[in-house]
């Protein structure tokens, strides 16, 4: 008995170590920083009065807005979120709309990579045209700041962070490719900065921006 | 004794990391897909969106009446609930300009962009064809929206294919609230870019 003890002791004592080690990892905390001075920059709100639609499993931590609105449940879109927003200038005025289409990455590793997750954008802009965005965010740094410290390890919020989830898919960051209007044909790349104030529970003060570079103008 | 606690605890660590790595984390069911050849070349493979069940939703922004977003959940011919679309309807100085986004997520994601701004659009050619709001329609009208679509982006196993996509409206009646009643099938057909 005292065998299987000192191996069970010594399996426990192994994880804990590779947990914390995991939780501490530095490799999945790289990102591509926003430019300064992008082509495109645009500002969004996860509240829900700062969007038109937002839906997933209700497994995540950002409210379904409107209520009724139909739920992601079916196991091909499982985990999946959607969002339909208002995006804003610099100075808060309305610039464009936007739907993000956000699916968990097969990608996923926590050695590495983090917690990966492709996110599509069709952006229109009134009198100019749509644009779509393809990026791979890794979330695990917001995810570990909040649901694994504060949910999972009751610990305090620690402040409001900023963070720069774009490492992908390029090594620019998000791929762009204008769809219509004076935007068609243009390429170019992506990065998102998220800002979240404040977290109890729920992602309703997280803000976002995307800074878009587009090549030929 | 001390030997067993060191190989658990090597067996522990080594094991976790492990796990980190080589588990699946997110893996979504990949159902069959139901294309076929089509006879000049190409791989013929269609969506539905039955309606008003699919509809996720429209959002209309208040402070423009530059265009508007409807979102849809998206099946295959089989009628599993495979994706998710987005259609932007944008009102340019040439006409409607009207992009989808599919995402299939064990697939990937294709964007549209249309290849001539459509001078009517959807609204407009259902009130052209009578139907008014709580009206049913025997037999069922079929609307094609626009020119055919063709695809700008793609990701996953759609990259380096180039697609083209039609839209048509099966109309069987009209909510009470206008809503469209019926079933809206998304065409594509794919080309190898080689």
């Amino acid at each position: 008995m005292k065998y299987v003890l000192s191996l069970l002791a010594g399996l426990l004592a192994g994880s804990a170590l590779a947990v914390a080690a995991l939780y501490f990892n530095p490799l999945t905390r790289q990102s591509v920083e926003p430019a300064g001075f992008p082509d495109l920059a645009f500002k969004f709100g996860m509240a829900p009065a700062a969007t038109w639609i937002a839906t997933h499993e209700e497994k995540s931590k950002l409210p379904v807005v409107p209520a009724g609105v139909p739920l992601l449940w079916e196991s091909g879109i499982e985990g999946s979120l959607l969002t339909a927003l208002p995006l804003h200038d610099a100075s808060g005025h309305f610039a464009a709309l936007g739907t993000r289409i956000a699916v968990p990455s097969a990608a996923t590793e926590f050695l590495r990579a983090g917690l990966l997750v492709d996110e599509y954008w069709l952006i229109s802009i009134p009198g100019q045209g749509t644009l779509f965005m393809h990026a791979v965010n890794n979330e695990w740094p917001l995810v570990r700041d909040t649901v694994v410290r504060v949910d999972l390890l009751r610990r305090d919020f620690r402040g409001a962070a900023v963070y720069a989830p774009t490492v992908g898919p390029g090594a620019g960051g998000a791929s762009v490719a204008g769809l219509s209007g004076s935007l068609a044909g243009r390429t170019g790349h992506g990065r998102a900065r998220l800002a979240l104030d404040n977290y109890s529970g729920s992602l309703v003060t997280l803000t976002g921006e995307l800074h878009l570079d587009l090549a030929g103008q | 004794m001390k030997r067993l606690l060191q190989l658990g605890f090597v067996l522990g660590l080594l094991g976790t990391l492990a796990g980190a790595y080589f588990a699946p984390w997110f893996e979504f069911p990949r159902y069959r897909s139901a294309a076929t050849v089509v006879p000049n070349g190409g791989r013929l493979e269609q969506f539905e969106v039955r309606l008003p069940a699919d509809r996720i939703g429209l959002a209309v922004p208040s402070s423009s009446a530059a265009g508007q977003l409807e979102h849809f959940k998206l099946r295959d011919v089989e009628g599993n609930v495979i994706g998710l679309a987005a259609r932007h309807s944008l009102l340019l100085a040439d006409g409607t300009a009207t992009s989808w986004l599919l995402t299939i997520p064990s697939r990937g994601t294709i964007a549209f962009a249309p290849s001539t701004p459509a001078a009517e659009s959807l609204e407009s050619l259902v009130a052209a064809s009578g139907l008014v709001a709580g009206a049913r329609s025997e037999p069922e009208i079929s609307i094609d929206v626009g020119s055919k679509a063709s695809s700008v982006a793609a990701t996953g196993e759609f990259a380096r294919i180039d697609f083209e996509l039609v839209e048509t409206w099966v109309i069987a009646g009209l909510e009470d609230d206008g809503g469209i009643r019926g079933t809206l099938r998304l065409s594509t057909v794919g080309t190898a870019d080689i």
